[in-house]
């Protein structure tokens, strides 16, 4: 059986995958409802944020179970999904007309600068675990 | 193993003590990068706005002072508008020392379908104008049409080109440079675009104004003053002899944000100073204490052979080594959480802010990571000497 060790990486990850998930709900949330109750293109985009930060956390919940190959298959996986998430909002999902609105200035650099960390990360877990191996 | 890969091997083997020290030189490189580059950008958005302003003095209605800030409409980009006979240009010309005039008009649309907040709209006129076409110039040089809109930067792009107001759609024939200004979140039509504006709002029941003037109306005249003439001389002029206006100069717009802006300036220079000397002296101490602990290491190295310069080159290349990687790595994060944060930053200090060019970031980059290793270098440099000097007698009879 292979040795299955936590690493600073996955904690990282970890705290990463909850600020996306967490953070986008609560804290770098975009623009609110309109008056007439309905949502603003924007709330969709969040949505889609936090489906993606769920699944992050799952991924990541799973990587304390397995072994170092199955983390490395992970993080690559993290390395593509995270690319995704930075393009939802205003590349994938359109955001409100003014960029000074709360979406374009608060949500959106949130979630580029989580997204970049868990890409940044995972690659230094990839690099890791195949320096590993070589040696 | 090779001598010259000793300092990798030594990095990598003591992770702790390693981590320890990138700690403290990513804080000193972010502290430099993020303030230099805070600092520089406040400077670049009160040159942008400046710039915008062109015109010496902004002749608004009288009723309309209070309204006529750099703050309000060119940093904030205020919703705002108000009116006079366009019977002040004649006027205006009239006065001495005037070298050029120009009319603008503002207006504001309603909230649009898709945001709450409403778009300032000005319009000017492409025969005579000074400010806003020198600007407009560098993102278009075809003729704005009647019936043609330009966007400001943080205005969003349609697909189809297109945006609507006033129930009617309009074309977009460009989308301006950002200027780090209100004037951002602004679109820019011909006056007689404008007046079709104002005519399709009131088909739609969008009252804006109560007053009417037979010759046509104005929001204010952008005043250009002939060389060899003073501006205070030519406003009071203008005080007086055109009546129920106001005459607002373009230098005391500015002043109160140039001296906020020399505040805060003033206060981000003294914490990065701060941060850096506090750093600086952590990591002459830390790195004293560390390679005074390595004594008995490097005295096995000196017995094997190596030279006293081998010793010092060693500890310098570790450190250099090590205040490298922390200066990328301080260099990245200050870049990913001020870039992107760039409007957050904006509307927080509520000052113009516009990020440099991306040539002055690069010398930024060089410079901060020359200073990171310089740094770096300075906190060994002592230990260095001194370990090199030791007697490996000495110090092996210790152990």
């Amino acid at each position: 059986m292979k040795k299955k060790s936590i690493s600073i990486i996955d904690v990282l990850l970890s705290f990463a995958a909850v600020a996306l998930c967490f953070g986008t709900v609560f804290i770098f949330h975009p623009c609110g409802p309109k008056p007439d109750g309905s949502w603003m293109l924007c709330h969709w985009a969040e949505r889609v944020i936090v489906a993606m930060g769920a699944a992050f956390f799952a991924l990541c919940a799973v990587r304390f179970f397995v072994s170092q190959s199955i983390k490395t298959g992970i993080s690559i996986c993290f390395i593509a999904f995270s690319i995704i998430t930075m393009l939802v909002p205003g590349v994938l999902i359109n955001l409100c007309m003014m960029h000074s609105m709360r979406c374009w200035t608060v949500m959106k650099p949130a979630v580029t600068v989580i997204s970049i960390l868990i890409a940044v990360l995972s690659s230094i877990d990839v690099i890791i675990s195949i320096v590993k191996k070589d040696s | 193993m090779k001598f010259s890969t000793l300092p990798v091997v030594n990095i990598l083997g003591r992770k702790g003590r390693s981590i320890t020290l990138l700690v403290f030189s990513i804080i000193l490189s972010f502290s430099i990068f993020g303030g230099a580059l805070i600092l520089l950008s406040l400077r670049s958005g009160l040159s942008s706005l400046e710039a915008r302003l062109g015109a010496d003095i902004i002749v608004v209605p009288y009723e309309a002072r209070t309204k006529v800030s750099a703050d309000t409409i060119l940093n904030q980009g205020n919703r705002t508008y108000f009116y006079m006979s366009q019977n002040t240009i004649k006027k205006l010309s009239e006065i001495e020392g005037i070298e050029k005039i120009s009319p603008q008009i503002y207006f504001c649309t309603m909230n649009a379908g898709c945001c709450a907040i409403s778009l300032q709209l000005i319009g000017f006129d492409p025969k005579t104008d000074f400010t806003i076409q020198p600007w407009v110039r560098e993102s278009f040089k075809g003729n704005l049409e009647t019936g043609d809109i330009l966007i400001g930067s943080k205005v969003s792009l349609s697909a189809n080109r297109k945006l609507k107001f006033f129930d009617k759609l309009w074309n977009i024939a460009a989308q301006l440079e950002e200027t780090g200004t209100g004037l951002d979140n602004a679109v820019f039509a011909n006056i007689e675009t404008i007046q079709l504006m104002m005519e399709a709002a009131d088909k739609i029941g969008w009252s804006f104004t109560d007053k009417k003037y037979s010759d046509g109306m104005i929001s204010s005249v952008m005043v250009k003053v002939a060389d060899g003439y003073d501006i205070d001389n030519v406003a009071s002029l203008i005080q007086r002899r055109v009546r129920k206006t106001q005459a607002v100069k373009s230098k005391s717009m500015t002043s109160g944000i140039a001296s906020s802006l020399a505040s805060v300036s003033k206060i981000i220079g003294i914490l990065t100073i701060i941060v850096w000397i506090l750093c600086l002296g952590i990591l002459i101490v830390v790195t004293s204490l560390i390679i005074g602990e390595r004594k008995k290491e490097f005295a096995v190295l000196r017995v094997m052979g190596a030279s006293k310069k081998k010793i010092e080159h060693l500890v310098m290349g570790e450190s250099i080594l090590l205040n490298l990687a922390g200066g990328i790595a301080g260099i990245f994060l200050a870049v990913l959480f001020i870039v992107p944060f760039h409007n957050l930053i904006k509307t927080a200090i509520g000052l113009p802010f516009l990020l440099p060019d991306l040539g002055i970031i690069i010398l930024m980059i060089c410079s901060t990571l020359l200073l990171s290793v310089l740094c770096g270098c300075i906190a060994s440099f002592y230990a260095a000497r001194q370990i090199a000097k030791a007697d490996t007698g000495t110090i092996i009879r210790e152990s």
